[in-house]
């Protein structure tokens, strides 16, 4: 129950930033599923980019396995400040969404 | 092991589905297309009030109804008295159903094919646009052409709607339209965001030149493409820090495989809950607190804030973009005058340039156009002017007419191996006469340098007599020499090696051999300076100059011809470019270029590739056979201009012959745009320049026969008084802009047919059968060359019955040109169907 508070109040947050409340709701669900598509794009990409050449088969190895807590682990001591990097990309995928759509209105 | 790649840019309009829920299927989900809710939409609207799908909006019961639907036929019955009124429609002069209907789907085809012009044309603005940086100086312009071209795409289907919507009543329409306008409003404001951005990331993507990173992309972009939806918004969440530590996770995980990154989802334990959230999310009011998308058009739009609405801000959309398509139609409007007044203006430079253009050299003219430049020159009028100014100077009268050379010492031309008579044909083309006279004027020149005292003697002493015959074996015994044209136009052989009078002799049983052996190392010797040649080409592309011209040298030396410094160096007063060589590298590169444009860089790439190769590159080739070779630093531009040149070759390719175009998919690049593009290019300007000075009007046979044959003196006169009205081709224009040039062969036989203008694949369906394309082949798997030779045989077909038509209306329809036309469709068809199937209707 509390999850479901939490994902409603998380959703309904994400659909208040991007500005799409009052759109019909299956394009805010087309919308926000295009709108993650970007994000896990842009994330993965940034991750990819950092992470040293020698350690990409061992990355490999955990992304196959699917065990999170390694993959964070990881994450954490081969990329600088991976933490800061998600949100920053998280955050500028909103703000170029909205920059993005207001330049074209 | 490495399936073709994903499109990482979304927007596949069309194709994407929509869930919506059904009335027929008891409210449960079906997937239904942008395009197939825009027609339910336009149905609704059109509908009678009584025919409203169960579930939709109802315009009231009883008294209510009864008066909508007495407004309804009342307006609709007021539109037909005041069409009847204005003569635009007669009682029973109804246009049958089946007409009607063959005209709308003729209609709704072009409709289709239009829309997928624009939605490309947006595709291409988008991908320049994404690949720009934000400091670049050209982003601006970018940017507004996009934003034209979305606006473009944007109006058509409006406008288009409009005219679904043009019999539905008035109110309904209005209602309707305004919820288009929003449907415009997301596919092409909101969503298209979306889309550039995605695009600006595959172009990171591939900036980043490691394969690695690419590929891994690719895979997590394919996996989540592949999620439900609940695990899609699970994505969401997770990122947005719903769940500490899965989101990047599950990001990561998506390059192995989806269904791990499914298990790490399902693991929040939100997944069952999330479709239900998501709709709390989306339902209560508790969660809008900043300003929405629509509340800022609203107020852009000039919308007050107390006022607002969904449905008010559609409204005012629609009503924008009506303002904008006005707009737009007044300044198209506008630029069509000034285009007007431009063009009067164009003709009157036209004409100063034409007296100008007799005091300057003409052959100067002749090589810019060679050399590329033609575009401007022929757009100005100026190439016309030019080589009218030619015609007249040759109409004035026999050889004194000849562009006569400016040197003292008149012009000296080395013999080829067309013999002396080829080299004054091809200095006089080289000077600007077209290709159909060149022949004659040099004929005539040398039947009159056989009556010159030196060649009586000369035949004399090898015991020939002075008649044509003896003349033709002269040519023959020719070796080597020059032949040189004097300031008055009298020919003179100089420095002539003839073949030896042994020889001559032994031209018996045992010269028979000797002349194989002469030929194979002939042969031998001219494939070696092709091969220098082709070394000249490569070191021109890769940009070696100095090697270039090294080439260039060994090639004239190995070809007797003139050498790079007297051909190319700078023009000096006074002096002509000789025997152009065939295929001049730089002027080869400018047509190129203009066609593909790519660097030299780029093109060296794949300049040497298979036809056949090229028609398999895709832009998101991943694998050997479809990624295009890699030029220096690869960016989106340089992949996309080798699209583009793809593109173009398989459209050159798709109208050639079966034989041909089996021939062609061997051919490398380079050969290929050599023989069908380049030289069609320039006889497409030589023929212009014949309709210019000769223009046959459609209707007059104003073909004489051919003209290259040789002439007996008798016959030489007569031909020097039609001069100028004799040519070895036909051109036919039609109304509907379609123009064909018939060449004939010496013997006055048509050769071929060449039709251009007038019709376009957009309307090739119009002779193909409905499923053309699952016939084609058996239904098997086909490339796009495939489809692109049917299309292009069909618009040939189109632009064929074109001509005849005319033809048939000027009384021709009984003429040879009009046979050769009816057998030429009847085997294309033929052909067409043997190799593909029963594709035509």
């Amino acid at each position: 129950m509390t999850n479901e508070i939490s994902a409603e109040n998380v959703i309904g947050n994400i659909i208040d930033e991007l500005g799409i409340s009052d759109l019909p709701v299956e394009v805010q669900d087309r919308i926000l599923s295009q709108f993650t598509e970007n994000l896990v794009k842009s994330i993965a990409l940034a991750i990819m980019e950092r992470l040293p050449e020698d350690k990409r088969e061992e990355f490999e190895k955990l992304s196959e396995a699917g065990e999170q807590e390694k993959i964070n682990q990881f994450l954490t001591a081969q990329i600088p400040d991976y933490q800061n990097l998600v949100q920053n990309e998280v955050n500028s995928a909103k703000e170029e969404f909205k920059k993005i759509v207001e330049s074209l209105s | 092991m490495n399936p073709e790649k994903p499109k990482l840019s979304q927007v596949q309009s069309g194709t994407k589905k929509e869930i919506v829920k059904n009335p027929k299927t008891e409210g449960k989900l079906e997937l239904e297309t942008p395009q197939e809710t825009m027609e339910r939409l336009a149905k609704e609207a059109v509908k009678k009030p009584e025919e409203k799908t169960e579930g939709a909006e109802k315009i009231g019961e009883g008294k209510e109804a009864a008066e909508e639907k007495l407004k309804t036929v009342a307006e609709s019955t007021s539109e037909k008295a005041i069409k009847y009124l204005s003569g635009e429609w007669l009682p029973g002069k109804e246009e049958g159903p089946e007409k009607k209907g063959k005209e709308e789907k003729v209609k709704k085809e072009e409709a289709e094919s239009r829309e997928l012009y624009l939605k490309n044309r947006l595709e291409e603005a988008r991908n320049i646009l994404a690949g720009l940086s934000e400091k670049s100086p050209l982003r601006e312009i970018a940017f507004n052409k996009y934003k034209d071209q979305r606006d473009a795409l944007r109006n058509f289907l409006f406008q288009n709607k409009e005219a679904e919507l043009k019999d539905a009543p008035k109110e309904q329409a209005e209602v309707a339209l305004s919820s288009f306008a929003g449907e415009l409003f997301e596919k092409l404001y909101i969503e298209e965001a979306q889309n550039l951005r995605a695009r600006q990331l595959e172009i990171k993507v591939e900036k980043s030149k490691d394969h690695w990173i690419s590929n891994s992309l690719y895979k997590a972009i394919d996996s989540y493409r592949k999620l439900p939806l609940k695990y899609k918004l699970g994505m969401s969440l997770a990122l947005f820090g719903l769940t500490a530590g899965v989101g990047v996770p599950a990001v990561l995980t998506l390059s192995a495989s989806a269904s791990i990154t499914m298990r790490i989802l399902g693991g929040m334990a939100t997944a069952v809950g999330l479709e239900k959230a998501m709709k709390g999310a989306q339902e209560k009011e508790k969660y809008r607190k900043g300003e929405t998308l629509l509340q800022k058009m609203w107020k852009k739009v000039g919308g007050k804030v107390e006022d607002f609405s969904q449905e008010g801000v559609w409204g005012k959309i629609k009503e924008g973009f009506k303002q904008d398509i006005e707009a737009k139609k007044e300044k198209e409007a506008k630029a069509a005058k000034i285009f007007e007044a431009m063009e009067t203006r164009g003709r009157e430079l036209d004409a100063k340039l034409d007296k100008l253009s007799k005091r300057e050299r003409w052959e100067e003219k002749k090589r810019w156009a060679l050399a590329g430049a033609m575009g401007g020159l022929v757009a100005s009028g100026a190439i016309a002017y030019a080589f009218r100014g030619v015609y007249e100077m040759w109409k004035g009268g026999g050889l004194h007419a000849v562009p006569l050379p400016e040197k003292p010492g008149g012009v000296r031309l080395g013999i080829g191996e067309r013999g002396p008579e080829g080299a004054v044909i091809d200095y006089l083309k080289s000077t600007g006469v077209p290709e159909a006279t060149a022949g004659k004027q040099a004929h005539l020149m040398f039947l009159d340098f056989m009556k010159s005292p030196d060649v009586s003697k000369f035949m004399a002493e090898k015991g020939m007599a002075g008649n044509k015959e003896a003349y033709l074996e002269l040519m023959k015994l020719i070796k080597k020499g020059a032949v040189e044209i004097a300031p008055d136009g009298k020919l003179k052989l100089a420095n002539m090696e003839y073949v030896s009078d042994a020889f001559r002799k032994a031209m018996g049983a045992a010269g028979e051999k000797a002349l194989e052996a002469d030929n194979a190392s002939k042969v031998a010797a001219n494939l070696a300076a092709q091969e220098t040649y082709r070394g000249a080409e490569d070191a021109f592309y890769a940009g070696k100059t100095t090697d270039y011209y090294k080439s260039l040298e060994n090639y004239y030396t190995q070809t007797g011809k003139p050498h790079a410094a007297e051909m190319y160096g700078p023009p000096k007063a006074g002096e002509f470019w000789l025997n152009p060589p065939p295929g001049d590298i730089e002027t080869d590169w400018k047509f190129i270029n203009g066609l593909s444009h790519l660097s030299k860089e780029e093109y060296a790439v794949v300049k040497d590739l298979k036809v056949g190769e090229v028609l398999k590159k895709t832009y998101w080739g991943m694998t050997d056979e479809t990624r295009f070779p890699v030029a220096g630093e690869r960016d989106h531009l340089e992949l996309w201009r080798k699209i583009g040149l793809r593109n173009k070759i398989t459209e050159m390719a798709s109208k050639l012959p079966d034989d041909e175009l089996q021939k062609a998919q061997d051919m490398d690049v380079h050969d290929f745009l050599k023989e069908h593009y380049i030289e069609p290019q320039v006889e497409a300007v030589k023929a212009e320049s014949v309709a210019e000075v000769i223009k046959p009007p459609v209707g007059a046979e104003a073909h004489l026969g051919g003209t290259e044959a040789p002439l007996a003196g008798a016959e030489a006169s007569a031909v020097e008084k039609a001069a100028g009205a004799v040519h070895n081709k036909i051109i036919e224009n039609t109304d509907a802009g379609v123009k064909g040039i018939f060449k004939y062969a010496p013997d006055g036989k048509i050769e071929k047919l060449i039709v251009s203008g007038g019709e376009n694949a957009s309307k090739a369906s119009k002779l193909l059968q409905d499923n053309w394309r699952e016939v084609l082949r058996g239904g098997k798997l086909t490339a796009n060359l495939d489809r692109s030779v049917i299309e292009s045989r069909a618009v040939t077909i189109l632009q064929n019955q074109d001509i005849l038509k005319t033809m048939e209306e000027f009384g021709r329809g009984n003429s040879v040109e009009a046979d050769y036309i009816r057998q030429s469709m009847q085997k294309t068809i033929e052909l067409t169907e043997k190799k593909y199937g029963d594709v035509f209707k």
